[in-house]
């Protein structure tokens, strides 16, 4: 009963968000405000109904109502009350109506903001976010619908994929969703500003909160992804070039680039095209990644299945791009840039390389992981576009970028001065080149990661020392103490100094990812029982296989125990007890690894397999050094986050912003 | 407008409709990838003519065969054409039935034509040799056959008549009767 | 002309080093064969299962390909030898990376092609975008009462 309320609540909402858009375009045409507000209350109720719906599905699978199919497919009487209100988000049909929510609830924040100079953009952004959602509520509904009933219910479910039992497979659907859906926002303000003709800087001041916040949600998504690969998938690493993980990462590089060239357009309005084009771009890639994903198209670890999701979503990405486009080409003339580039060699200069440097990154993983599904279509060959070419091809790219965050800050606006730029290098360069003899004496010798570590030394280095020169200069004038000059820099200068902690969380995860990609080991051995091997500098002694009672009523596991000790000094590191567990309902078996190591250096381990009841066993045995300099760039990446965002009611903010209008309001015909 | 500035505006424009016809073209490139990827392929389907192909076949498996054969050379023969692998759980099934007929209906103008699929050498002649098998048997090199037949998996067999037509397919294991049915129908014709 | 020039060079290094057919691995420094015959692995496909390589594929046919490697390293053959004999029996769908010949080259070329291409779209259109303000007065008057803020603006700007 409560679930079908909760099916009646989806129907209502997209009656709503159907009703909301005529309403705003009513409105808008007609300068009736009435509709116009009409509309806006229709979209604001959107989210509450959805939530409605989540909700009447959720009360099914708690008490599970196996009836309903999609509690069938996701749960078990088994499964623990916890994973029966995560499972919403465990299969298919759930995971879309969960993404309607997070949508709806953006939208729902964006409808109660107050409007002021941007009113007259009000009818247009309800009108697209509304018929986006409208398309999500409609796929919902007619072709993945969760709410779907059996008629002859069956007593117990297939219960949750094992690999979702996990906690970071429970947060990163969220944060990923949170991510791709808060980019509605801007983009809705994006073909807004273009309909009302009010192509200055107005909708990126309205949009741009909204977008650090989708970004903020995707690169959490993005490092809980590789965090539950690393610890759940057992292959020993973070990221794979799986195209599951690729569509999550184009819209991030398109975002990221737009981020920056926003910046470009307050400051000097210059990139306007280019901006609406980045905008564009991003939200066609989210379609796009929740296409590629859902049609069941591309194979993959975590792929949903087959599907006729496919067409539908192309048949939307291709309206939506060409109704951008005539929109966009209709307003040609209002889109003129204030300034022109001067030179190359400025700051606007570098931000548009480092600009076409993350298009082209996305292009890159974008052309990877579409190629397969070219060649099976033209010769029925799938080629395999693996970890090796994106190597190859991306990462240098990404190198580039680092180097450039480093660069950046240094160059002036309008046109640099190449001696100054040379006298501010001296300090990063030099530290940079004491670093590599060391890291070179350490036995750091191969030329390529050296490379990398030089790049993102050097930025690292530059960055802290941009943060230094600006309190010092406190210190100077203000007479304040260090800590003191470090904070309130910070809180003046959020936007600033937010951003060069994000860099620095970049630059660490770079130097992570260097250290684990080329100084990592990675070797299967086959240990007998009592028997002690070495791989590098560590000694593993195998103790024994046995059955241990397994986490869930569906598995069963087999255990193996390791003494890891220094193969010099014999001490201790630590004990590993790697396992498989095998879920004979699902036909699944799961290889989970156990740690062990120093933070700085990470002994990683996995039971492949056994022979002789545990007489034999074989390992796969990672030493990943570095590795946890990944996670902890990405929260400092988060941190930069709330630096950047976190609202400080400081006097200073009122006069950047009304300045920032005042630049603005100026007409740009 | 300047000269100047109505020239800017030209290339502005120039390069909007670049960009928006490369985004196009990509968005095109996916969606044609897509809607032939979901089709459901040549695949040969009972009716049409069974796809050519030529196989060499493995020393010791070529029951007189020559050592690459063309299946257009086996016309007006009954062709069992089965696909396999030693890795292949489910063909354990019916190695032993399709050895069977082979050894029943040669004679009759049938050949039983093994395509190991996906597999090493040695594993393979270790399962022929473990089921005695004497039918011919051949590498499938670089997947040609597969994918000619666009096979989904192992085991798979087909069904072609003395004229090279593919009567049946089946993407199960067959028992002796099934097999032996078929056949006969075949050469009845 | 100087950036032009050195940006024009990293990149033809860069498709230089993509484009070019190369030797197969690095030969490891532990030449213990099952170290070998895994770095091999890692750089070939999983036959059956979708998307992983076969060195951290569990599966038995996976099990019969490496075991097949470590034959033919034993035999003597060299890590080039031994993915070539894979690529010839198998085809070129064995490999983690797509092969460098024929259309499929293009899967390599096209990526830093494209950057070419934007980079130079990218200046041009910015070069002829309709001047507006003459460069000198481009950058507001600092808004600020705060004269650390003032002073920050000032120092940022000459830097």
């Amino acid at each position: 009963m409560i679930t079908d309320v909760g099916y009646l609540a989806v129907i209502l909402a997209l009656a709503a968000s159907l009703y909301a858009v005529g309403a705003s375009f009513w409105g808008a045409t007609r300068n009736d405000d009435r509709f116009v507000q009409s509309g806006r209350i229709a979209a604001t109720l959107t989210f509450p109904l959805i939530l409605a719906g989540a909700l009447g599905l959720w009360f099914a699978l708690v008490t599970g109502d196996f009836g309903v199919k999609y509690v069938a497919q996701v749960s078990s009487i088994d499964t623990p009350l916890f994973f029966r209100l995560t499972a919403l988000w465990g299969s298919q049909n759930g995971s879309i109506l969960f993404w309607n929510l997070v949508m709806a609830g953006f939208i729902f924040f964006a409808m109660l903001r107050p409007w002021r100079e941007d009113r007259p953009m009000l009818p247009y952004v309800t009108a697209t976010m509304m018929l986006i959602l409208a398309f999500f509520l409609f796929i919902n509904l007619v072709v993945a619908n969760p709410f779907e009933r059996f008629l002859f219910p069956p007593s117990d479910g297939a219960g949750l994929n094992p690999l979702l039992r996990h906690p970071g497979m429970i947060i990163h659907p969220p944060m990923l969703y949170a991510g791709f859906t808060g980019f509605i926002v801007p983009f809705a303000f994006c073909i807004a500003s273009l309909a009302t003709r009010r192509t200055d800087n107005l909708w990126l001041l309205a949009s741009r909160r909204w977008m650090l916040v989708g970004w903020a949600f995707l690169t959490a998504g993005l490092f809980l992804g590789g965090r539950w690969a690393h610890d759940v998938l057992g292959w020993g690493g973070y990221w794979g070039w799986d195209p599951v993980e690729n569509k999550s990462l184009v819209p991030w590089l398109i975002g990221t680039a737009f981020l920056h060239s926003a910046m470009i357009q307050e400051k000097r309005g210059m990139f306007k095209n280019w901006n609406v084009f980045l905008m564009l771009l991003t939200f066609a890639s989210v379609i796009w990644g929740t296409a590629v994903v859902r049609s069941g198209v591309l194979t993959s670890v975590h792929a949903f299945a087959q599907s006729d999701l496919g067409p539908l979503f192309l048949a939307f990405i291709v309206v939506m791009l060409v109704w951008s486009a005539v929109l966009w080409i209709s307003r040609l003339d209002t889109l003129k840039s204030d300034n022109r580039l001067d030179s190359g060699f400025s700051r606007e200069g570098i931000f548009l390389l480092q600009n076409v440097l993350f298009v082209s990154t996305a292009l890159t993983v974008f052309i990877g992981t579409i190629f397969p599904i070219i060649t099976e279509a033209v010769n029925g060959t799938k080629v395999t576009v693996g970890p090796p070419f994106y190597n190859q091809v991306a990462v240098p790219q990404m190198a580039a970028l680092v180097l450039l965050m480093g660069v950046a800050p240094l160059m002036a606006w309008g046109k640099a001065s190449a001696r100054a730029l040379g006298r501010m290098s001296i300090a990063p360069a030099a530290l940079t080149l004491v670093s590599l003899a060391a890291l070179f004496a350490a036995g750091v010798r191969q030329p390529i990661p050296l490379i990398l570590f030089a790049l993102s030394l050097y930025t690292l280095y530059q960055t802290l020392i941009e943060y230094g020169r600006g309190a010092a200069a406190r210190v100077r004038s203000m007479g304040e103490s260090w800590p003191v000059a470090l904070g309130r820099l910070a809180l003046r200068n959020q936007r600033r100094y937010g951003g060069y902690l994000i860099h620095i969380g970049v630059v660490l995860f770079a130097i992570g990812a260097t250290g684990k990609g080329f100084y990592g080991v990675d070797v299967l051995r086959n240990i007998a029982i009592n028997d002690t091997i070495t791989v590098g500098n560590y000694a593993f002694t195998y103790r024994g296989l046995r059955a241990v009672p397994c986490e869930f009523n569906d598995c069963r596991t087999m255990q193996a125990s390791i003494l890891v000790t220094d193969a010099q000094t014999s001490a201790v590191v630590g004990a590993v007890f790697p396992h498989r567990d095998s879920y004979p309902i699902q036909q699944h078996t799961a290889t989970i690894a156990d740690v062990t190591g120093s933070w700085f250096e990470e002994v990683y381990v996995i039971l492949a397999a056994w022979e002789n009841n545990g007489a034999t066993a074989s390992f796969q045995i990672y030493i990943n050094p570095l590795i946890n300099l990944v996670w902890l760039g990405g929260a400092v990446m988060i941190l930069g986050f709330l630096v950047a965002f976190w609202k400080a009611p400081e006097p200073v903010r009122a006069p950047r912003v009304a300045a920032g209008l005042a630049r603005s309001a100026a007409p740009s015909r | 407008m300047t000269a100047q500035g109505q020239s800017g505006a030209r290339n502005t424009k120039l390069l909007v409709g670049l960009a928006i016809i490369a985004v196009l073209a990509i968005a095109g490139l996916f969606a044609a990838g897509l809607v032939l990827s979901a089709q459901p392929g040549k695949r040969p389907v009972p009716g049409s003519p069974a796809p050519d192909f030529s196989m060499p076949l493995y020393d010791g498996y070529r029951a007189g065969l020559p050592e690459t054969i063309r299946l257009s050379d086996l016309r007006g023969n009954v062709v069992v054409l089965n696909f396999w692998a030693s890795w292949c759980v489910e063909c354990v099934k019916e190695t032993d039935a399709l050895e069977a007929v082979w050894r029943e209906y040669r004679d009759r103008g049938v050949v039983v034509l093994g395509v190991d699929h996906l597999d090493t050498e040695p594993a393979a002649r270790r399962y022929l040799e473990g089921f005695g098998v004497t039918f011919p048997n051949g590498i499938d090199i670089q997947q040609q056959v597969s994918r000619a037949y666009r096979i989904t998996g192992v085991p798979e067999t087909f069904f072609i008549d003395r004229q090279g037509i593919v009567r049946k397919t089946v993407i199960q294991a067959l028992s002796r009767a099934e097999l032996a049915a078929e056949i006969e129908a075949l050469l009845a014709e | 002309m100087l950036s032009a020039l050195s940006i024009g060079v990293v990149l033809g290094l860069w498709l230089a080093g993509v484009a070019m057919p190369r030797a197969a691995v690095a030969q490891s420094p532990d030449p213990l064969l099952d170290d070998r015959v895994h770095d091999l692995a890692k750089q070939m496909n999983c036959p059956t299962c979708a998307g992983r390589n076969l060195a951290d594929c569990p599966t038995d046919t996976c099990a019969q390909w490496k075991a097949e490697i470590r034959a033919q390293l034993e035999a003597g053959k060299s890590d080039r030898e031994v993915l070539t004999y894979f690529q010839t029996r198998f085809g070129p769908t064995v490999m983690q990376e797509p092969p460098r010949e024929g259309a499929l080259l293009l899967v390599w070329i096209a990526p830093v092609a494209a950057a070419v291409a934007l980079v130079a779209a990218g200046v041009w259109a910015a070069r002829r975008a309709s001047a507006r303000k003459s460069p000198s007065a481009t950058q507001p008057a600092i808004q600020s009462e705060d004269p650390y803020v003032v002073a920050l603006e000032e120092q940022v700007r000459q830097s």
